[in-house]
């Protein structure tokens, strides 16, 4: 029964995160806690179905499916960038198709590009 | 109509397959194998599952395999489930009308004595490249049970998702793909439990698929064990996933409260898992669903879901909550309409767009 209290206090910390965003603007972390959990799904950009050819269900796979394409183009300018473009639009093309990603983890993804997408 | 595919690929994506009614599970009986030919619930129905099934339609109908147009030997058990959904859904800009396959699989189980070899085979979305993958078949494994019932030890070796969560029929909205058991990440693995009235236990080792892609990447280790007092369960679980680029490690607790006056059944999952990247970083993710459930009248069942997830509890504002409505009405045996509806809100609306979706879904259990 230890446990419950344990996840209450994890519940509430989630509920009273803190202030600022400290993660790491980094391909590897953006790709393993942002995108594969959201678009690496069954039937959409996972490594067994790969929809429009795009794959993100790990690093080594989304780094060559970034090399083949202007998902993010190592310009540092975010203007450039498809991956942005379709987080952001309000149109037929707006991915994630279930709901979009927050706000601060596309910011994430901006500041990543913002320093020239290295991968 | 691109956008209508587009958005039944993303529906599917997180729709997961129906696994049981756990809502039964503290209402009428007390182990999922009272239903199910499985101890661990899930797939083809035995014959108690099959009467339920004519019980609860509202206008009967013969509950047995292809409505008793073909008798089997009792050694061999087929069935399969065929379901569609319509409607609409918003992504986040805009709503786009959706209509799409959600499971087309068939199931059989065969029995010799103690031990059964049960697999499924059914379609999904394949690789425009590599169009076998269309073809898929997410369980194969082999089973020896103490008992006919289900009751009593098991013990299980094949392909199968380890035993885990509420297993809810319902679509969660982050339960399942954030909580260790996305859609379609079935893994090989060996599992031994212990099932009765009163409590039950199940213990999966496993290893990621070496042959077909699956969602499931790590090797690990499942357990999920779950204790009844009256019209009270309670269950703690834990899981451990070594991946290719991290490693996840979670635990968490499961409730179900019967309440015999409204008939509503209370259902709860919370846990926390932890996530290591082998890159560098580390996070702390939490995930919760809380399910009512009221059976007001005969065929029917009305569900409200409220669902939390959040992907860093240190990070502001990337928490997501939903609130999810299921109307479940059972016409005739063999089939189930639901109707669907759920809104998502990111930080409360503060954190981005709300996405939201109204469908009605049919089912047909063959």
């Amino acid at each position: 029964m230890r446990l419950v209290p344990v996840l209450a206090l994890a519940l509430i910390a989630s509920a009273c995160a803190a202030e600022t965003d400290e993660r790491p603007a980094e391909f590897a972390y953006i790709v393993k806690a942002i995108l594969a959990p959201s678009c690496a799904t069954a039937t959409c950009h996972s490594a067994r179905t790969q929809r429009e050819g795009v794959d993100l269900s790990s690093v080594a796979a989304a780094r060559a499916t970034f090399d083949s394409r202007p998902l993010a183009p190592q310009t540092g300018e975010p203007n450039d960038s498809e991956l942005l473009f379709i987080l952001r639009t309000s149109g037929e093309q707006r991915m994630p198709i279930d709901g979009p990603l927050p706000d601060a983890d596309i910011a994430l993804i901006e500041q990543w590009i913002i320093a020239g997408a290295p991968r | 109509m691109k956008r209508a595919i587009l958005i039944a690929l993303a529906i599917a994506a997180t729709a997961g397959i129906a696994q049981a009614y756990p809502q039964y599970q503290l209402s009428r009986e007390q182990t999922c194998g009272a239903c199910h030919l499985s101890p661990t619930g899930g797939g083809l129905l035995n014959d108690n599952g099959e009467l339920t099934d004519e019980d609860d339609a509202k206008w009967g109908g013969d509950p047995t395999f292809l409505h008793g147009a073909k008798e089997l030997p009792e050694w061999l058990h087929l069935g399969g489930d065929v379901r569609f959904a319509a409607g609409a859904s918003n992504p986040g800009g805009g709503f786009g009308p959706a209509l799409f396959p959600m499971q087309i699989e068939g199931h059989v189980q065969a029995d010799r004595g103690p031990v059964s070899v049960v697999a499924d085979l059914g379609f999904t979305i394949p690789n425009e490249d590599t169009p076998i993958t269309l073809l898929w078949s997410r369980s194969h494994y082999v089973e020896w049970h103490q008992q006919e019932s289900g009751e009593g030890l098991y013990a299980r070796a094949g392909r199968f998702m380890p035993t885990y969560g509420l297993r809810l029929a319902e679509h969660t909205a982050y339960t399942r793909r954030f909580g260790g058991t996305p859609l379609f990440s079935e893994a090989y693995g060996a599992s031994v439990g212990w099932v009765t009235p009163g409590a039950e236990l199940h213990l999966t080792g496993f290893v990621h698929d070496r042959w077909q892609e699956s969602i499931e990447d790590g090797d690990g280790a499942a357990l999920h064990a779950e204790k009844r007092f009256g019209k009270l369960s309670v269950g703690a679980q834990g899981r451990y996933a070594n991946g290719a680029e991290d490693v996840r490690t979670q635990g968490g607790a499961t409730a179900k409260l019967w309440l015999d006056g409204p008939e509503v059944l209370l259902s709860a999952e919370a846990q926390v898992v932890h996530q290591k990247f082998d890159a560098g970083g580390k996070r702390n993710q939490a995930v919760a669903y809380l399910l009512a459930t009221w059976f007001f009248a005969h065929s029917y069942f009305l569900d409200v879901g409220l669902g939390h997830y959040d992907e860093d509890v240190k990070v502001p504002d990337v928490d997501r909550d939903t609130v999810e409505v299921n109307l479940h009405w059972f016409p005739k045996a063999h089939m189930e309409l639901v109707l669907m509806g759920r809104l998502q809100m990111i930080a409360l609306g503060q954190g981005g767009d709300n996405a939201s979706y109204g469908l009605v879904q049919f089912h047909y259990r063959m």
